[in-house]
């Protein structure tokens, strides 16, 4: 049996056209599988969820010298610039203390307002803070890995936020890793409010190109420069963190530039937002 | 030439750093998935091993977790070019340096066009064909230095022999 088994092996080895029939095999299994992608989402999440982890811990490990390198040339890089952004944050000092002070007084007489309205507090949240570990935002599927999973009580759909507005929301998680879905990737849509609550549209991601809004009433009053947020509608993101700005228009769409720049991101904060709205 | 094991873990080991390298680089120009398509291109792989194939697409799946890609395709890219090597091998132009430039060239578009096409129907996006064409410039310009590197290689591995 053994004997024979080997044969078969060999003359199956030996065949000329053996490579070129399990390459269109394999070709017509993906495209098969690309066609059916809506049925198989759940197994399609599990092999990812499962394997995630482990294939980043090897990639991180294997380009580590790599990396070593970046991370030198990195350095040299920012000592070369430490002197002009010195001189930079000096002069901006005054003005961020005067904002400083601004805001303050705002978010008092806004607290002030809440508590006279009686406004209910479910906008309040708890966050947890990571730091990003790999950055794929410039690529077509825009994600993001940060270093914290289930064992931080990160969980799905979980919003994600940076200095400077929303930047997305956890796709898949693992123990120790969480993969995060950029509001620019092109498989986003978020519900959003543009120039406060005048126009609701749809924020649809463009992958490294600027993301645009469509599905917005009255269009034409939109102006360029009126601010981004999101509108909360969805359950998944809190109403009014800040997105970006319209920096162009046409017929049936707007072009938005997003506040976030996710290649100089180094720390995320993960909202509990869902928790708390559910308490 | 076959594929030996040594030199075919070697690859293997080759792929798996330059896949990794997603993890470190976020340059929209040079592309990792391009660079690996370029060697699975540059190398003789013999025309009864089966198992190459298989491993190509396994690389490709490992490249669509890393970077969060629909499954497979990676693998169909990288499958694309193994095709591409074999047919050119098959017709005896393999040894043809500028025969298998162009036929790089040539199907380098029609990736670039088949990906436009896909990003714009199934997606609903507009590719920004600059950076496609860009990328796709540099992987041409790497094809030289690759292809050379691989022969030279070949001559000392018969010489070895």
């Amino acid at each position: 049996m053994r004997v024979l088994g080997n044969s078969r092996f060999k003359r199956f080895k030996g065949q000329k056209n053996t490579p070129i029939a399990i390459s269109i095999v394999l070709i017509i299994l993906v495209i098969l599988f690309f066609i059916s992608k809506n049925k198989n989402i759940g197994l399609n999440q599990n092999i990812r969820a499962k394997s995630e982890a482990v294939i980043y811990s090897l990639s991180t490990t294997v380009s580590y010298p790599v990396q070593i390198i970046k991370n030198g040339v990195d350095s040299i890089k920012d000592l070369k610039n430490i002197y002009s952004e010195n001189k930079q944050f000096k002069s901006k000092q005054f003005l961020d203390s005067v904002s400083f002070q601004e805001m303050m007084t705002l978010k008092l007489k806004i607290a002030e307002y809440e508590k006279l309205l009686n406004v209910s507090k479910d906008i309040d949240y708890n966050f947890i803070t990571s730091r990003v570990v790999a950055d794929f935002s410039k690529k077509f599927n825009s994600t993001l890995i940060i270093n914290a999973g289930n064992k931080d009580n990160v969980y799905l759909d979980m919003p994600v936020i940076g200095s400077n507005g929303l930047v997305g929301r956890v796709s898949s998680v693992s123990n120790n890793i969480a993969r995060v879905l950029l509001i620019n990737n092109i498989n986003s849509r978020s519900p959003v409010n543009i120039s406060g609550n005048d126009f609701q549209g749809i924020l649809i991601g463009q992958g490294p190109e600027n993301p645009i809004i469509q599905f917005v009433d009255e269009i034409e009053r939109v102006s360029i420069g009126d601010l981004v947020s999101s509108s909360g509608k969805g359950g998944i993101f809190p109403p009014n963190i800040l997105i970006g700005q319209i920096v162009n228009k046409y017929s049936n769409r707007l072009e938005v530039e997003l506040f976030e720049d996710f290649e100089k991101l180094s720390h995320v904060r993960l909202i509990e937002y869902e928790i708390l709205s559910e308490s | 030439m076959l594929i030996k094991i040594g030199k075919y873990l070697m690859l293997n080991l080759i792929f798996l750093f330059i896949i990794s390298l997603n993890v470190i680089f976020t340059s929209r120009i040079v592309d990792c998935t391009l660079i690996v398509a370029l060697i699975i291109y540059v190398i003789n792989w013999g025309q009864n091993d089966f198992f190459v194939p298989i491993s190509i697409f396994f690389w490709g799946i490992y490249q669509d977790i890393l970077i969060s890609l629909p499954l497979g395709y990676s693998g169909l890219i990288f499958l694309f070019f193994y095709l591409i090597n074999y047919i050119i091998s098959i017709y005896g132009v393999f040894n043809y340096q500028s025969i298998k430039f162009a036929v790089l060239i040539i199907s380098m578009s029609v990736y670039c066009i088949i990906r436009s096409v896909y990003v714009f129907l199934a997606l609903e996006t507009q590719s920004y064909i600059f950076i496609e064409l860009l990328s796709l410039l540099i992987m041409a310009l790497l094809f030289f230095p690759i292809n050379n590197l691989y022969l030279i290689l070949q001559k000392e591995y018969a010489k070895v022999r």
